[in-house]
């Protein structure tokens, strides 16, 4: 080919990519969300003009809606440099944009052309639009300017849009004081079904916590890659609609797979059913047992679990929230409690209740523990019989124990700890059960363990062994 | 260069893979003692014949319970970790008053007992407590009439085994089982010092 011809072929093709770019941009999905709106608002304006009665006032409502028939279709963004957020939101949610709608109200019911609610609300006024954008609080992908992309439903999009009560997991992100204001009480109730059922027993937050498993400090950043597909697959979870739990649609490429709905499965499924892992080692050279976690489906409802998930969703390192942003709070001020009454207190403020059950009245499941009710130990029995038997394998039912121990052995037993090496397996050869009970010298003050020793013994079963 | 790399790259996995414990999933109790060893764990799982044949009937009865691997210590742990227990009860059985008196006594006429805890931990009602916290822990299948027996066995063995005439026999025993952990696990020895649990 000749030079001339090349040069006339890269041109012919350098325009139909052109024609192709200003299609594509012309047919963007964002440019009828935006036309409609402009003339459903035109087309109230006329409304209001034809029924105003001042002429003078008719004449500006038909003006103003010309001017809205008029408006350029175009890109709309929210800059917001110091919290790294371009929002794109408002090229769609155009009633939410201050510039179209300097009152951020209207009468519209539907999305994307519906105001925001609440805009009187003192937690909208004190979040402006223009200063924080739309993803600090609501997640999803700022940049996006298509339905899926933009609420963040889309593979490799680890942040989707927030919905529901979850929302509010965004003003724990700055709010220190999340649990005194108004707007983020399901936030506030979430933090403490966290504390009561012990979750902060094996789960701290941010360093203050137990050490048998992840610090969820950081939980709303966890990234795909770290849940194995295999394992959401086994999270059942009925949504608004749904007649019965069901399993989640899909791999990545929709709105139910993302963390919220990953811890959710967690406390509304049992963990061990979510997290199987390999309790016959069918696929390991030493078996695994499944999740640790207790099972919570008998304790919290489904309204407490979306407010666990929606204090949880508040827990991010990754975004880089300006210092200045923070609203810290007084560290938590503790009842003016003695002797025993100060002891049950304590149980419950380092999440004893997590393994030994809310006021230590029965101990929670330890797979493949010794528990009772088991069956006798036979290598013959069929899997699913050995599963059912380490599945009931439990932590210690303390009011049943702590009779036999004086005040300083129980002091020291809990300064010291039990390592699971320690624990009597129901079947030698099935996994280590995961719990164990952390040493806690150094971690529960000597005046804390006194009581806390107290009013364990204060709460031991009559003793009838007839000796 | 690739090579140092490899070979120096191999050392290390070496070294780690010695210096790491390996818990393997399936352990027998002795091995899980020892893993985690109290210096009862290195003396003898059973005592002598003539031993056991001198006490009286009910006590060597709860002996058998203690040494049954189904419905007795030794379905959780090493039946080693009783019998070699430094735990003296003093007599008395159920009747408090009758033990303090007795552990007025042992202090009066064997002061020695007293001297070195890791030989003797001479308390009121210590093996009543230990055998029903044994009792009481998830899946354990001792029975009200076994764990008594044992009880029996344990209280009245401690006091003829480990004091009176036999008391320095008892020492050169006990602190011999002292010493074995020492030697054989010696972050473990010093782990228990300072937990005053020798």
């Amino acid at each position: 080919m000749s030079y001339r011809k090349a040069f006339i072929v890269s041109n012919a093709l350098m325009l139909a990519a052109f024609i192709w770019a200003f299609v594509k941009d012309f047919r963007a999905e964002w440019r009828p969300y935006q036309a409609k709106y402009y003339e459903m608002s035109a087309d109230v304006l006329e409304k209001q003009a034809v029924a105003a009665k001042d002429p003078k006032k008719a004449a500006d409502l038909k003006a103003e809606a010309r001017k809205m028939r008029r408006s350029p279709l175009e890109i709309k963004q929210i800059i917001v440099g110091d919290l790294g957020r371009f929002d794109r939101c408002v090229t769609c949610h155009v009633g939410m944009d201050e510039y179209a709608n300097p009152t951020l109200k209207n009468d519209f019911t539907e999305n994307p052309y519906k105001s925001h609610p609440k805009v009187d609300a003192a937690l909208v006024k004190a979040h402006p639009f223009t200063k924080f954008g739309c993803t600090s609080c609501h997640s999803g992908q700022g940049l996006a300017t298509q339905v899926e992309p933009a609420h963040g439903w889309v593979k490799h999009w680890e942040k989707p849009m927030l919905k529901g009560v979850h929302i509010q997991g965004a003003c724990v992100k700055c709010h220190g004081n999340f649990e005194t204001l108004k707007g983020a009480e399901v936030a506030a109730a979430g933090r403490k079904l966290f504390n009561s059922h012990g979750c902060q027993g094996c789960h701290a937050i941010n360093g203050w916590g137990g050490v048998m498993s992840v610090d969820l400090g950081d939980i709303a950043d966890k990234p795909f890659e770290r849940i194995a597909g295999y394992n959401f697959k086994r999270v059942k979870i009925q949504f608004e609609g749904d007649k019965a739990p069901r399993e989640l649609a899909n791999e990545h490429h929709n709105s139910e797979w993302n963390i919220q709905n990953w811890i959710l499965g967690h406390i509304v499924n049992d963990p061990a059913e979510v997290t199987p892992n390999d309790p016959f080692a069918h696929l390991n050279a030493e078996p695994i047992p499944p999740s640790g976690m207790a099972n919570f489906t008998k304790e919290i409802d489904r309204e407490g679990a979306d407010a666990i998930v929606a204090y949880l969703s508040g827990q991010t390192k990754e975004e880089k929230i300006p210092y200045r942003y923070h609203v810290p709070a007084p560290a938590p001020k503790e009842p003016a409690l003695t002797g025993a009454a100060h002891g049950k207190f304590v149980f419950s403020k380092y999440g004893c209740q997590g393994c030994h059950g809310i006021d230590a009245k029965q101990g929670r499941r330890r797979f493949n523990a010794a528990g009772e009710g088991q069956k006798e130990f036979d290598d013959k029995l069929p899997e699913a019989e050995k599963f059912k038997s380490m599945n009931i394998g439990a932590e210690p039912t303390l009011p049943k124990l702590v009779g036999t121990y004086t005040q300083e052995e129980l002091i020291k037993k809990i300064e010291g700890g039990v390592p699971a090496i320690e624990t009597k397996k129901w079947s030698a050869k099935g996994p280590m059960p995961m719990v164990y009970m952390p040493a806690w010298k150094g971690k529960i003050s000597k005046q804390e363990l006194a009581d806390l020793a107290t009013w364990l013994r204060s709460i031991a079963v009559k003793d009838d062994s007839g000796f | 260069m690739n090579r140092k790399l490899t070979l120096i790259l191999a050392a290390a996995l070496l070294g780690s893979a010695y210096a790491a414990p390996v818990y393997s999933a399936e352990m027998s109790e002795k091995e899980k003692a020892l893993a985690n060893p109290y210096p009862n764990d290195f003396g003898p799982a059973t005592l002598p014949d003539d031993v056991v044949k001198a006490y009286p009937a009910n006590v060597q009865a709860g002996y058998k319970k203690l040494l049954s691997t189904k419905s007795g210590c030794a379905q959780c742990h090493a039946a080693a970790r009783p019998l070699n227990s430094r735990f003296v009860e003093p007599e008395g059985g159920m009747d408090d008053a009758k033990q303090d008196a007795a552990l007025a006594k042992m202090k009066k006429d064997q002061p020695e007992l007293f001297a070195d805890g890791s030989v003797w931990q001479v308390e009121t009602k210590v093996w009543s407590r230990y055998v029903k916290r044994m009792m009481n822990k998830p899946g354990c299948n001792l029975q009200k009439a076994d764990g008594k027996a044992i009880y029996e066995f344990l209280s009245y063995d401690s006091v003829k085994r480990k004091t009176g005439a036999n008391a320095a026999k008892w020492a050169a025993h006990r602190k011999g089982l002292v010493d074995q952990l020492k030697t054989k696990n010696p972050k473990r020895y010093e782990e228990l010092k300072e937990a005053k649990d020798l």
